[in-house]
């Protein structure tokens, strides 16, 4: 019988490497293959984000507009005393001029964190809850709600921005229903809204994802044990609460720990969508890291260096006490 | 064939290649209009009459191209061999030194608008000549003529203040029920002119650098007064944070605003997108207190860099376009101002039929001759970028209302003070 071409493209590329497999096998033993393996992306990992991470931390603790680190005069702590110099945090104006625009961007990324986050989950388990419901076009609605994912977030700006612009689709509509318009993008609380709104509505999809397979994932058993086996009647709020929450909180930790960390990283469509203002309403921290580092005259590589360092810290802290109260409260239970 | 005669034909070989080899120059341009385009025609002409040099014109956007990513390029020893640029004074310590190189080098000290020199020297051989000023950009008003007259108010005259326009588009404003009455791009470039004109005086009596005066509180509380009563717009300074530039020629294309203190380069725009829809013409920086200060000169340069392998080759270009022929040509064709200051005298054969433009750049004419001392000053202040970026911030922020005048102006001070050396 005659192979199938793909087969022989197999068969042929396994005899080919075979025999230098074999080689290397007796050279470095079968324990030590893996680490070659590995060898490529580590390599890569190494290039494009440990080699990044050390040039950082030199920046950080250089100073000078120049790009090359041999170049660059070492002044230790100095931008990370300037980071620390506010005489009152709560208060970016008593902050250094050139971090005034950090703090404030970490304010309000902090608050833009905190009520996107809470939105984002809540949002993309309601959504992913009525999709594992679904008996018919279950995955024509997954498409539906993943749509924005694949979108850049440049393009998502572009479509909010043509809506919500003073004399977008939005106010359009809303004149021609013969109601009053509003600077939607003008007004820092409005302009703050629309950032969190656009910014769930372009990543949900991707959350609901993630929690509708821990929803899958979810033995079916389980809830015909659970009203076997109680002695009141469950209703749908209570089989929520007592059986697919409990069993979808590792998904729900995963999902809250990623939005957490994207949400700190907001930017590109925000940048497009008000660039920062009214005022400095909708400025976020990368954003300001950005400025430093390459927009505002002198260009402070070294500033905006410990600023990045700092935002990872801070990252950092944040994900790791999820993790520790998360685990804590499943050994609780 | 003999042995000797087969070693010829490979030497042949191997040399006519090289005799017809071409040297490559990269041109990273950007263009607010058709500039790129007429480089590109000029270019042609260069290479026809050098064919041993062929010139790369690369078009990259203003922003992101030339004032973001070229200082880094430059910085880590690679880029073009020639650029346009406009932060000259940033760029200074990149810049090729063609002196060396030119035939008449007094052409180059003598007759282009000298700031730009100044600028290219700064962090350079004093002696050195490093570009030329291939387009002045001067900051005028442009008024939406149509709008006054169907308002029924007269346009200000060349002698009003500041406070005279806002007291004539707030009548317009109000009898046509327009967005806005008057609107000046967010950089504090264009406002500068305002500041002088109320007594700004920027330098101290020892020439110290001192930005923040009673001149410039003046203008700045003006500012933030014509936003609170929303006879400026909030579109514009308040909309950014930061040092970023946002220009108000859509709200004067689109009629939403009845004055717009705007720069020179959007002469072909208006030309081009309003011209036949409605009557509009450029009008002198307006007056103040203490005086009428004229514009304040920006623009662009083409300059050469340091790294570049071919230096003999990038002066050979810089000077065909800083010809007197290539210059006029460019201008012609751009709509734009000279940097060189024969042609700014005799004037340019503009290719245009519009009367708008022509009465503009006779304008824009009158505001190059009349620039205020105080403001050649600044033209040429090191910590110029640092002054404008921080105007621009801080003037946004009370602009939007998050903080006072005083304290915009303090954190001002304290900004440009931090960075003085």
């Amino acid at each position: 019988m005659a192979m199938n071409p793909l087969n022989a493209v197999g068969r042929w590329t396994v005899d080919w490497t075979n025999p230098p497999m074999r080689w290397l096998q007796a050279r470095v033993g079968v324990r030590r293959m893996a680490f070659l393996f590995l060898l490529p992306n580590f390599l890569a990992l190494a290039i494009f984000v440990f080699l990044p991470m050390l040039l950082n931390g030199v920046y950080a603790v250089t100073d000078g507009n120049r790009v090359l680190p041999t170049e660059r005069a070492f002044v230790g702590l100095q931008h990370f005393r300037t980071l620390f110099s506010c005489t009152n945090y709560l208060d970016p104006a008593t902050c250094a001029p050139e971090v005034f625009f950090f703090w404030r961007g970490l304010y309000n990324t902090v608050f833009f964190v905190v009520i996107e986050v809470v939105c984002m989950v809540g949002f993309s388990l309601a959504t992913a809850l009525v999709l594992n419901r679904l008996v018919r076009a279950q995955g024509f609605w997954r498409a539906v709600f993943f749509y924005p994912v694949m979108l850049s977030p440049v393009v998502v700006a572009l479509i909010w921005k043509w809506i919500l612009d003073r004399q977008g689709l939005l106010n359009g509509t809303l004149d021609r229903l013969g109601l009053d318009g509003l600077p939607w993008l003008l007004d820092a609380h409005w302009a703050m809204f629309w950032s969190i709104f656009i910014y769930v509505w372009a990543h949900a999809g991707f959350y609901t994802l993630i929690i509708l397979a821990g929803l899958q994932a979810i033995p079916k058993d389980l809830y015909e044990a659970a009203s076997l086996e109680s002695d009141r009647p469950f209703t749908n709020g209570r089989i929520f609460r007592k059986v697919t929450l409990p069993l979808l909180m590792p998904t729900l930790l995963s999902v809250s720990v990623i939005a957490v960390t994207k949400a700190f990283q907001v930017f590109d469509e925000v940048w497009v969508l008000t660039r920062g203002g009214p005022g400095t309403a909708t400025t976020f921290v990368l954003q300001s890291i950005y400025e430093t580092g390459f927009t505002t005259a002198p260009r402070e590589y070294g500033l905006a260096a410990a600023m990045s360092i700092l935002l990872a810290l801070i990252i950092f802290l944040l994900t790791g006490l999820q993790l520790v109260l998360s685990n804590r409260r499943m050994e609780d239970r | 064939m003999n042995v000797r005669t087969g070693i010829l034909a490979a030497l042949f070989l191997c040399v006519a290649p090289m005799a017809q080899a071409q040297t490559e120059l990269r041109f990273a341009c950007y263009a607010d209009g058709n500039e790129c385009e007429v480089y590109r025609d000029l270019l042609d002409g260069f290479e026809q009459a050098n064919p041993d040099i062929s010139v790369l014109v690369d078009v990259v956007p203003y922003r992101s191209g030339i004032l973001e990513g070229l200082p880094v390029t430059l910085e880590a020893g690679e880029g073009p061999d020639v650029a346009r640029v406009t932060d000259i004074t940033g760029l200074s310590r990149h810049l090729l030194d063609i002196r060396p190189y030119l035939a008449d080098p007094a052409y180059w000290e003598d007759d282009f608008y000298p700031s730009a020199l100044v600028r290219m020297r700064l962090h350079n051989d004093p002696q050195g000549i490093f570009g030329f000023p291939n387009q002045i950009t001067m900051t005028i008003g442009y008024v939406n003529v149509t709008l006054f007259e169907q308002a029924g108010v007269p346009v200000p005259d060349a002698s009003a203040t500041w406070d005279d326009w806002a007291e004539a588009t707030r009548q317009v404003k109000d009898r046509l029920d327009l967005y806005s009455g008057m609107t000046m791009d967010r950089a504090f470039h264009r406002a500068i002119p305002g500041t002088v004109a109320y007594g700004a005086r920027y330098y101290d009596d020892a020439d110290h650098l001192r930005v923040v005066d009673d001149g410039v509180r003046a203008f700045a509380r003006r500012l933030v007064d014509w936003h609170g009563e929303r006879l400026m717009p909030l579109d514009i300074w308040p909309a950014a944070s930061g040092s970023q530039v946002v220009p108000g020629a859509d709200l004067f294309e689109n009629s939403e605003t009845a004055f717009l203190l705007s720069g020179s380069w959007l002469l072909p725009r208006l030309s081009r997108n309003v011209s036949g829809i409605f009557d509009w013409r450029a009008v002198p920086n307006p007056c103040g207190d203490a005086g009428c200060p004229g514009g304040m000169a920006g623009g662009s340069a083409i300059v050469g860099f340091r790294h570049t392998a071919h230096p003999r080759e990038v002066a050979r270009m810089l000077e065909y376009l800083a010809s007197p022929p290539a210059l006029e040509a460019f201008a012609a064709r751009t709509l734009q101002v000279p940097g060189q200051l024969d042609l700014l005298k005799a004037g340019v054969p503009y290719e245009t039929d519009d009367p708008a433009v022509a009465q503009s750049l006779e304008v824009i004419g009158g505001e190059v001759a009349r620039v205020s001392p105080v403001i050649q000053k600044l033209e040429v202040e090191p910590l110029q970028r640092r002054i404008l970026d921080s105007g621009t911030a801080n003037l946004g922020l009370a602009t939007s209302g998050e903080i006072g005048v005083d304290a915009a102006l303090d954190r001002m001070t304290r900004e440009i003070e931090s960075a003085a050396p």
